[in-house]
């Protein structure tokens, strides 16, 4: 008889972050202030502390599923890891992200008009759009969006920038 | 004594040009509105209210009426074409109508959704004539014991009725109502898991979240799929219009379901705090339900896209039945509304029938043309939107992150909430990579302030004890149902076991 040995999968990850969430969640409500029984006061820690419990009876259930249904998922092992690198347009989606943490770090130095320019031909060029193309719609956007939401919706949008230059 | 000639002139004194152009001009502003994905159906009223500060009430109530309708339909366009609901309201219909896009029936689909839209608010608004008074009464009687359970009961539908696992429906639904409780809160005012931040201690709105999870994870898992994938996406977003053909058809074959989904929604509608997103949520879990063919939902289903998309149009003419007769809003909108009636000098609640009853009569009828305008400017817009669906694909991307981005800047002028996006964005695409469902999270987030209020303030009432929220009648027939939903599918499969 061989014996099987434990490999983690996503459900067990899926199980793993549950808990984790909950003790969390359980090491902070004891620092919130207590309820008033004798009236039925619950304090600000029991409805969390409801959620956490629903949220390890969910994360046992899981590893309890992960390991009994091992042989239907694919083991995670250090080349899934790998692998997340690998193909280019994973990398460009990992890419995009940091467009975006660009974006809002930019965002109100720059202003308005400048990050969206940038982003959209970041975005666009990364995504294989042509230069000319690329410097077209970056500029038909930026201008859509500044006239529907800071002139027709007044909302106020960050001049950054420009508004140094006098624009 | 009133007679029939004054109800008349009321009635007919609606079709006036200062009345039409303005109402038609909102209604156009609602299907842009709603259609784009971030901008909701409360945003669309909220930006019209102040337009209407200097206009007699009648324009101002046709452009709020006209505006919403719109605007819910709208939020359907997005929801079918590209997987990411234009309103809350339209997170039902992205399960099977994006499903059906995906097997080339997108044009049916839509057509489909808009005939819908159109029937389940004209039941809506003929109900909310109708029997208003009798409902709203009904709906008076709720106390927070049964609140509670109204909002757990559309939670759980949620969870229940998502593809594969029940337990990743749980899990998202739980996660969503962990992510409710940061913030200020509501009984002591504490603020949790804010660790001393600003922007966390207001607590984290749906939109930001809406966006990054329907959004921006679509955009991230359209990027980082191979190339075969993009051409099949390709073909999808150059098929936007409208198919009615066959339409007629499969609406005559589900006349039940859409009777009960626009009775459905039109209850839930009027029922305070309910709006038309728990209203097309019910009504799409009733219909999986009820239906012969359940296995097909989500999968591309028909009677999937005709529940909800009846439902959160007939919600609409519910919302309004609390707020015309007792001055209660149904749900957002009618919140804004109300703070518009009393703008213009008007009263709401059960006055305002005789006091102003021309103004009922003329509220009545917008509502019910305002159906006929649905169809038409729905089909133009379904219209407007395949002109933008004909740009490339990776241009439609990186259009959709740019709206996204900006349309979640625009809640609070507020990077913080970009940065929500992008959070969510990520754990949106995570989470659909070990394929648990996204809807009943962010359901979660939108009834956990609901739920937990009533469990609370339900217990102060009773000093701790349990009991009143299962021995009063209401209660303890909503309380029925969710043990209901949840067992309904185990001991169905126990009886078939058993014949067997």
């Amino acid at each position: 008889m061989t014996k099987k040995s434990f490999r983690l999968n996503q459900e067990h990850i899926i199980g793993l972050v549950c808990l984790a969430v909950s003790a969390t969640i359980l090491s902070i409500t004891p620092s919130f202030p207590k309820g008033k029984a004798n009236i039925g006061l619950t304090g600000p820690a029991f409805f969390p502390d409801l959620l956490s419990f629903t949220f390890i009876i969910c994360g046992i259930y899981q590893l309890w599923y992960g390991t009994l249904k091992a042989s239907a998922y694919s083991p995670i092992t250090l080349a899934t890891f790998k692998n997340l690198f690998k193909k280019k347009e994973t990398r460009t989606a990992y890419l995009i992200l940091l467009f975006i943490v660009g974006f809002i770090l930019l965002f109100d130095t720059l202003g308005f008009l400048v990050t969206t320019f940038l982003f959209l031909v970041l975005f666009l060029l990364r995504l294989g759009v042509s230069r000319l193309q690329t410097l077209l719609y970056a500029t038909f956007f930026t201008a859509v969006i500044y006239f529907l939401f800071g002139w027709l919706f007044t909302i106020s949008l960050p001049s950054g920038i420009l508004a140094y230059l006098g624009l | 004594m009133r007679t029939w000639g004054y109800d008349m002139d009321a009635i007919l004194s609606v079709f006036r040009i200062e009345i039409l152009v303005p109402w038609l001009l909102a209604m156009v502003l609602g299907i842009f509105v709603g259609a784009m994905p971030g901008l909701t159906a409360t945003m669309a009223v909220a930006l019209i209210v102040p337009l209407t500060f200097h206009t007699p009430p009648i324009v101002g109530l046709a452009m709020i009426l006209g505006v919403s309708f719109t605007a819910i339909f709208a939020g359907d366009i997005p929801a079918t074409f590209l997987r990411v609901p234009g309103t809350p309201a339209s997170g039902a219909a992205v399960l099977d109508g994006y499903e059906m896009n995906k097997q080339g029936k997108g044009p049916l689909a839509i057509a489909l959704d808009l005939s819908c839209s159109t029937l389940g608010g004209t039941i809506g608004v003929l109900i909310l004539i109708t029997i208003s008074p009798i409902l709203a009464t009904f709906a008076l009687q709720f106390t927070h014991f049964e609140y509670f359970w109204l909002a757990l009961l559309g939670l759980s539908m949620s969870a229940v009725i998502t593809k594969g696992s029940t337990m990743k429906g749980l899990i998202s639904m739980t996660g969503g109502l962990i992510l409710s409780t940061i913030g200020l809160d509501i009984s002591t005012g504490y603020p949790r898991f804010s660790f001393g931040h600003t922007y966390l201690m207001s607590g984290i709105n749906f939109i930001p979240v809406m966006i990054g999870l329907f959004g921006i994870s679509e955009v991230l898992r359209s990027i980082s799929v191979t190339s075969h994938d993009q051409l099949g996406d390709a073909a999808i977003i150059s098929n936007v219009k409208a198919d009615f053909r066959s339409v007629g058809k499969i609406m005559g074959r589900n006349k039940r379901l859409i009777l009960q989904s626009s009775v459905i929604g039109t209850l839930i509608g009027a029922l305070p705090g309910a709006g038309a997103d728990i209203a097309a949520w019910v009504a799409y879990g009733m219909a999986k339900k009820t239906s012969k063919t359940p296995e097909k939902f989500g999968t591309g289903s028909e009677e999937g896209v005709i529940a909800p998309t009846t439902a959160n149009n007939a919600a609409l003419g519910g919302t309004w039945i609390p707020a015309l007769v007792f001055g209660i809003p149904g749900d957002s909108i009618t919140a804004i509304v109300l703070g518009a009636m009393m703008m213009y000098g008007l009263k709401p609640g059960p006055l305002v029938f005789q006091g102003s009853r021309d103004l009922v009569n003329q509220i009545f009828t917008v509502a019910v043309i305002s159906q006929f305008f649905l169809l038409v400017l729905g089909y133009l817009g379904i219209r407007a939107f395949t002109w933008f669906f004909k740009f490339p694909r990776n241009v439609v991307l990186a259009g959709i992150t740019i709206f996204s981005i900006i349309g979640a800047y625009a809640l609070r002028s507020s990077t913080f909430d970009v940065g929500l996006v992008l959070i969510f964005g990520i754990l949106g695409y995570l989470m659909e990579r070990v394929t648990i469902p996204l809807p009943p999270f962010i359901l979660g987030l939108i009834l956990g302030p609901m739920i937990e209020e009533n469990l609370r303030i339900g217990l102060v009432k009773t000093s701790g004890n349990f009991w009143p929220f299962f021995n009063r009648p209401i209660s303890a027939f909503f309380a029925f149902l969710l043990i209901l939903i949840f067992l309904y599918e185990p001991v169905k499969l126990l009886i078939q076991r058993k014949r067997k």
